[in-house]
């Protein structure tokens, strides 16, 4: 069978002064029914690029210049606004780490969450809310009859984030793509939020794309994990490949630079350096200068993606000649 | 705990709502509402808590960035409420504080040198501008910058030099106390423990004193030697950094504590996922503020508000379970 979700190959470029710049190059991963892929890597690697070009929400300046996205084996580069439209919010829903400003301050509750409905489905107005009152049941807000007739403001941020998941449940969408969905969030909110979620995937068989900064998350949520660096998957696997076995150099710095609650560290690992710019992106491996075992020629040649196990790939030259 | 540098007894800040034409106070929102620690030098003091808990309001009364309503803070034997505009401000100059938005606290149109040499000019710390120089670079030296960079803009910087830009700014004065609330919050992981190393050998070079406002538990147990617990503008819990992670004792604590994601696909999660959210503190609940959400909560929670008391050494909680009545110490048998 078709996976829901495949990418292949996808480079999507913005124009700058300096003509088309690749902010993701060559990333491919797939997402299949009923799992939760995350996606992670600090500002600037692309993640959230990723995450619009598959719902195609990018800026005017954005565009894909290669690659598929192939949902339930139809591609979905090229498709022309009105197709488009027709899959975002229907059959691939998304929601965005800022519940603040998502919603739209001057309309009811009730009517946003029915909104999707209306174009989508060809409900009554009366049975819309209805089905609003429903979905703010399924994601667990009291009072739901109530809620539906207020306005956001009236809601705290983790009650705000529940009514997007709301939304973005609506038409039972097969994937769900969640951008960040607990970052604005306190953690015990954050606890409610993700255990939510971790239900309505499977009580729904829906496959959620998790893009996160978050390791402790990742950890929590997901099946597989995919870590971009600078615009490039650097290493993929399954979640415990990736904690258990990390082998990409960024991987295993990114995770020992977290500090740990169960025990006592008297100096945290850092990587060195920063995260290069769009502007000024080096030739060979994009993170040879801040790697500690950079040789001259990471700095000229860019590795590929080279498999650690059946489920696990690295991006490093260190990987070369090590047998499977 | 050594001599404390700084006490803080019953501290205060109710912001008053005001309604009609006449600006009637119709209440309060009691952001800080009688908070009392003390901070040792050298030490690094942690205030936590979610969202609206009061923790960054309690940093900035400390320095009187706001005017507590009540209390008392003690400096060095000093009473800080009581000093006039002038002595607060040479005051600053022992506490200084690092704010969370390294792309907000900084003027864009100062160069990184302006910036880091403005304390210096308004506490006339340095006669000439050649010795300013020299110190800026000096400072710029001490956080990891280059100093050959000081006449650019902060926009020419990435969030964690930013960052170290403020830290620089805040050392300039030579101070003793640094209020550091959420510093690393904004920054990615591997920026924030480059952040907090740096931090950590200031502190060991200069002997400074911290007092670390943070939502992330895991960054402030790294950091911090002893840590209090906030909740609706009142401190829950208080004790040294292990022992509050190794053995928490107010309820509140444990939920928060457990909600952390934990970095380990294997890791063993016994949740406890806390019902509902924080209530407003204009309109706190009776009683124990947290009993609404609390899953130990007993008659006593809704009517009576919880004393203060130390119930091992060094170990301090406001929750009805530690009552004597009760039997004092049922923390053994949790």
């Amino acid at each position: 069978m078709d996976h829901l979700l495949e990418v292949k190959n996808l480079k999507t470029s913005f124009l700058t002064a300096n003509g088309y710049l690749p902010a993701i190059d060559d990333v491919s991963f797939h997402v299949d029914r009923g799992e939760t892929l995350g996606i992670v890597g600090e500002s600037g690697c692309g993640k959230s690029v990723t995450s619009l070009s598959v719902m195609q929400l990018l800026s005017a300046n954005g565009k894909i210049q290669e690659g598929t996205i192939a949902f339930n084996g139809r591609n979905l580069v090229g498709l022309s606004d009105g197709q488009m439209r027709k899959i975002r919010g229907k059959d691939i829903a998304m929601i965005f780490q800022e519940p603040m400003s998502s919603l739209n301050p001057v309309h009811k509750i009730g009517k946003q969450i029915a909104e999707s409905l209306k174009i989508h489905t060809n409900l009554s107005l009366g049975d819309g809310k209805r089905r609003a009152i429903e979905l703010l049941n399924l994601v667990g807000i009291p009072r739901a009859e109530q809620i539906v007739d207020e306005y956001p403001h009236r809601l705290s941020g983790g009650m705000r984030q529940r009514v997007m998941i709301a939304i973005a449940m609506a038409c039972d969408p097969q994937l769900l793509i969640a951008d960040e969905p607990t970052t604005a969030l306190d953690v015990t909110i954050q606890a409610q939020i993700l255990d939510l979620m971790r239900r309505l995937k499977q009580e729904r068989q829906m496959g959620i794309m998790l893009i996160t900064h978050d390791l402790g998350v990742v950890a929590e949520m997901c099946d597989r994990v995919v870590v971009m660096y600078a615009g490039k998957v650097v290493e993929q696997g399954a979640v415990r490949d990736i904690f258990r076995n990390p082998s990409h150099p960024y991987t295993i710095g990114l995770l020992n630079s977290i500090p740990k609650l169960k025990e006592r560290q008297e100096r945290l690992d850092s990587i060195p350096g920063t995260v290069p710019s769009i502007e000024l992106m080096p030739a060979g491996c994009r993170f040879a200068a801040r790697c500690p075992h950079a040789t001259t020629r990471c700095v000229t040649a860019e590795p590929g993606l080279l498999p650690v196990s059946e489920t696990h790939q690295v991006r490093c030259f260190l990987r070369e000649g090590v047998a499977v | 705990m050594s001599e404390p540098l700084l006490e803080v007894q019953d501290l205060k800040k109710w912001f008053p709502i005001r309604r009609g034409i006449f600006s009637r106070t119709v209440g309060n929102v009691r952001a800080v509402d009688g908070v009392s620690f003390a901070v040792g030098a050298g030490e690094t003091f942690g205030l936590v808590g979610e969202s609206g808990c009061g923790k960054s309001t309690t940093g900035r009364t400390l320095l009187r960035l706001i005017e507590p309503t009540g209390g008392k803070i003690t400096f060095e034997g000093r009473d800080v409420r009581k000093l006039s505009r002038t002595q607060m401000r040479a005051m600053r100059r022992q506490m200084q504080i690092v704010f969370q938005d390294p792309y907000g606290s900084l003027n864009p149109r100062y160069t990184v040198r302006q910036a880091i040499e403005e304390p210096l000019l308004i506490h006339g710390l340095a006669s000439s501008s050649a010795e300013r120089e020299r110190r800026v670079a000096e400072l710029m030296d001490t956080v990891g910058l280059s100093p050959s960079r000081m006449n650019r803009y902060p926009h020419e910087f990435s969030g964690g030099q930013r960052q170290r830009i403020g830290i620089a700014r805040a050392l300039a004065v030579s101070p003793k106390l640094i209020v550091a609330d959420e510093p690393v919050s904004a920054l990615d992981v591997s920026v924030q423990s480059q952040v907090l190393n740096l931090m950590d050998d200031l502190q060991k070079q200069l002997n400074l004193t911290y007092i670390f406002i943070a939502h992330d538990l895991s960054v402030v147990k790294h950091i911090s030697d002893r840590i209090g617990v906030m909740y609706l503008g009142k401190m829950v819990e208080l004790a040294e950094a292990d022992d509050l992670y190794a053995e928490p004792l107010h309820p509140y604590t444990q939920a928060l504590l457990s909600a952390v994601p934990v970095p380990d696909p294997d890791a063993k999660r016994d949740r406890i996922i806390l019902q509902g959210d924080l209530p407003s503190p204009a309109n706190p609940p009776q009683g124990c503020y947290f009993h609404p959400r609390c899953k130990d909560a007993m008659d006593v929670c809704r009517v009576k508000a919880p004393e203060w008391r130390e119930v091992k050494p060094g170990h301090h909680v406001a929750c009805h379970l530690y009552d004597e009545e009760r039997g004092g110490s049922t923390w053994q048998t949790s």
